[in-house]
């Protein structure tokens, strides 16, 4: 649908940190030169001491070509660092921490993406275009992953968190173009320098793309979110729908727990007639009493839980009565 | 995208089917899988409020006691539902947490319906559902075909001591719209369709007078004449009907086999039928069956068995899922 629009698509489903557009591989800065991935390609992980470039992009004959609009996704798993106090006013101030940036070949900010920590574990993405606007969003809770989509029309900007459009408290006047033909994209890399209310950020990024086009449409908008970014270079994907019927059922089972074990992405249980259950981490809860030490013991719980009646739940990680 | 809904089956035609354990082949009925209406708002990804319209019966009462409703991919726990404000409970009950648009259609889902804990000695038992473009004929901007339809079981049970498959079965004869050139108590004709189909090609299938006085009136064909466009009826409407007047009449896709109880596995001999398989994303089962082209016409439906076997030994507990994918293609 897009495949034309597209200028930059960064996966992060390996650590070859490979950019599917311009078939190159953004480039790791810092003390730090080796790129971390998480389990199952499913995110970069953002570090203190690193930085990425993908200066490349723009000399291998693939310029983003932005000029009066673009559009541009990616997943953020924010993390909050509370906020500093101003050594001069006395004031508590957020902290920003980049997340990325796109500069033209004069070194000037075409746009930049940084978020604010703020107070009760909640950020703010602040998103600038140039050097005369910046829009800052909603708030949003950290730790826990969410996605941004963002639209620059030439004459107005919408950010969409989690597929929902975000108010924005806006600064300046947007400009009706942004030079862009030839471009430098930094990850986790702060273009203004560093400054006491400046830190890197340690949170994890996917799925970045790029479209030198404004595309503001809820539907695509929904199916990037439920379905990935796959689609932009894959034409067969193009015009599938897919439709969802979930059958529920009571389901028999005589589960004794034998062991559990988590690999970040799914978290296994092993029964007693030697088959294994899996679960997912985030939300997964299935009906089960326990009353017995033994099991409870494999599942790691606390003392004060090792006999319960109730659920057992798989949340974040961590497996609960 | 095609409107493609899921209904139970029955015995008969044209009825409702109100014992989900009943749904194992026959005719399409006129319940729906699970009840349905569609979103008024959009909900992100950590939204924990869903506003739904009014479902199209005007009613919330076929949602009392519902404890879980399925948007896409997601199955979502909610608080008891009154009214379309809905307050959740836990988003992604399934392990899927997904975005939905003002639109999206939302599915009451209740346990303990379509399947129940009666197996056969194999530990096995049988359901059919019925799949259907109802996207209407009537309305041409509402057209839709889905196309290179396939069907898999996306997300299978959690519990391992269950598993599913599933197979399709596709109606020996398809949907049918036009007018009568003459008919009768026992017989209505359509010389249009002479020299178009095969003798008895829709025996068995249903007939419905569409519009005007006998609108909805409709009987099981027992025959058709395929040389002159003959339909045959197992019984005679009312002798009082006036006959003098064609009326426009429909034929609903023939029906699937309907086996005696659940826990009989039905035939696969016949070419309209596929084994059961175990399916994924990558190894879907297609609609190509049976000579068809694997595309579903606004009427058209395509029958879904699905077999479900636990191990030996197993006894009960609570909340279970698993969730059947449609992919295709759309044109309209």
């Amino acid at each position: 649908m897009f495949r034309t629009d597209l200028k930059l698509m960064l996966k992060f489903d390996t650590t070859s940190l490979y950019e599917g557009v311009s078939n190159t591989y953004l480039t790791v800065y810092g003390s730090d030169t080796e790129p971390e991935i998480l389990a199952r390609g499913s995110g970069y992980v953002m570090k203190n001491d690193q930085y990425l470039s993908g200066s490349g992009i723009a000399d291998t004959g693939y310029p983003l070509g932005i000029s009066n609009s673009f559009t541009m996704g990616l997943w953020l798993y924010p993390v909050n660092i509370g906020l500093v106090t101003n050594e001069i006013t006395g004031d508590a101030e957020s902290i920003i921490m980049p997340v990325l940036s796109v500069v033209d070949n004069n070194s000037n900010v075409v746009f930049k993406i940084e978020e604010h920590t703020l107070e009760n574990n909640k950020n703010a993405l602040d998103f600038s275009l140039g050097s005369s606007y910046s829009a800052l969003t909603e708030e949003y809770d950290a730790e826990q992953w969410h996605h941004f989509w963002i639209v620059y029309d030439g004459s107005s900007v919408l950010i969409y968190i989690d597929g929902k459009l975000s108010s924005i408290q806006e600064d300046g006047s947007i400009p009706a173009s942004v030079g862009g033909a030839v471009c430098d994209v930094f990850i986790n890399h702060s273009i203004a320098g560093y400054d006491y209310n400046i830190a890197k950020n340690t949170g994890y990024l996917d799925d970045i793309f790029i479209l030198n086009t404004a595309n503001s449409t809820t539907s695509n908008i929904q199916r990037v979110i439920n379905q990935g970014i796959d689609y932009f270079v894959n034409s067969t994907l193009d015009e599938i729908e897919e439709d969802g019927y979930a059958l529920y059922f009571n389901d028999p089972s005589t589960i004794t727990v034998t062991s559990s074990i988590d690999d970040m992405s799914y978290i296994y249980i092993g029964l007693n007639n030697g088959k294994i259950m899996r679960g997912s981490p985030l939300m997964w809860e299935t009906r089960r009493n326990f009353s017995d030490q033994r099991e409870t013991g494999f599942l790691g719980l606390t003392s004060d839980l090792n006999v319960s009646n109730g659920f057992i739940s798989l949340v974040d990680d961590i497996i609960r009565l | 995208m095609a409107d493609i809904k899921i209904y139970l089956t029955s015995l008969e035609p044209d009825m409702e089917q109100t014992i989900y354990s009943q749904s194992i082949g026959g005719h399409i009925s006129n319940s729906l899988l699970y009840p349905e209406t569609t979103l008024s708002d959009t909900v992100a990804l950590y939204d924990a409020s869903l506003y739904l319209n009014t479902p199209s019966s005007g009613s919330w009462s076929e949602w009392q006691g519902v404890e879980y409703i399925n948007i896409g991919q997601e199955v979502i726990k909610v608080n008891p539902i009154t009214n379309g404000s809905i307050k959740v409970v836990q988003r992604g009950y399934n392990g899927i947490v997904n975005m939905h648009l003002v639109g999206d259609v939302v599915r009451a889902v209740s346990a303990s319906k379509i399947f129940n804990d009666i197996f056969n000695e194999d530990r096995k038992q049988y359901r059919c559902i019925a799949l259907k473009n109802t996207s209407s004929v009537h309305n041409p901007s509402d057209i839709k075909f889905s196309i290179r339809t396939s069907i898999y079981v996306s997300q299978s049970s959690l519990n391992s001591d269950s598993s599913i498959k599933i197979a399709v079965e596709m109606p020996k004869s398809r949907y049918l719209q036009n007018t009568s050139t003459k008919w009768s108590s026992s017989y209505l004709k359509d010389s249009t369709l002479a020299g178009q189909y095969a003798d008895n090609h829709f025996k068995d299938a249903y007939l419905k007078i569409v519009g005007g006085s006998y609108d909805g009136q409709g009987r099981l064909i027992s025959s058709y004449d395929g040389s002159t466009g003959t339909f045959v009826f197992y019984s005679s409407m009312p002798s009082t009907y006036n006959y003098t007047t064609n009326v426009s009449y429909e034929v609903l896709p023939a029906p699937a086999q309907r086996i005696k109880s659940g826990l009989v596995s039905p035939s696969a001999t016949s070419s309209f039928v596929t084994p059961f398989y175990v399916t994924s994303k990558n190894s879907p089962i297609s609609l190509k069956v049976g000579g068809n082209s694997g595309i579903l016409y606004p009427n058209d439906i395509c029958y879904l068995w699905i077999e479900r076997e636990i191990v030996k030994g197993a006894s009960s507990f609570d909340s279970n899922f698993i969730t059947i994918n449609l992919s295709y293609n759309t044109t309209g």
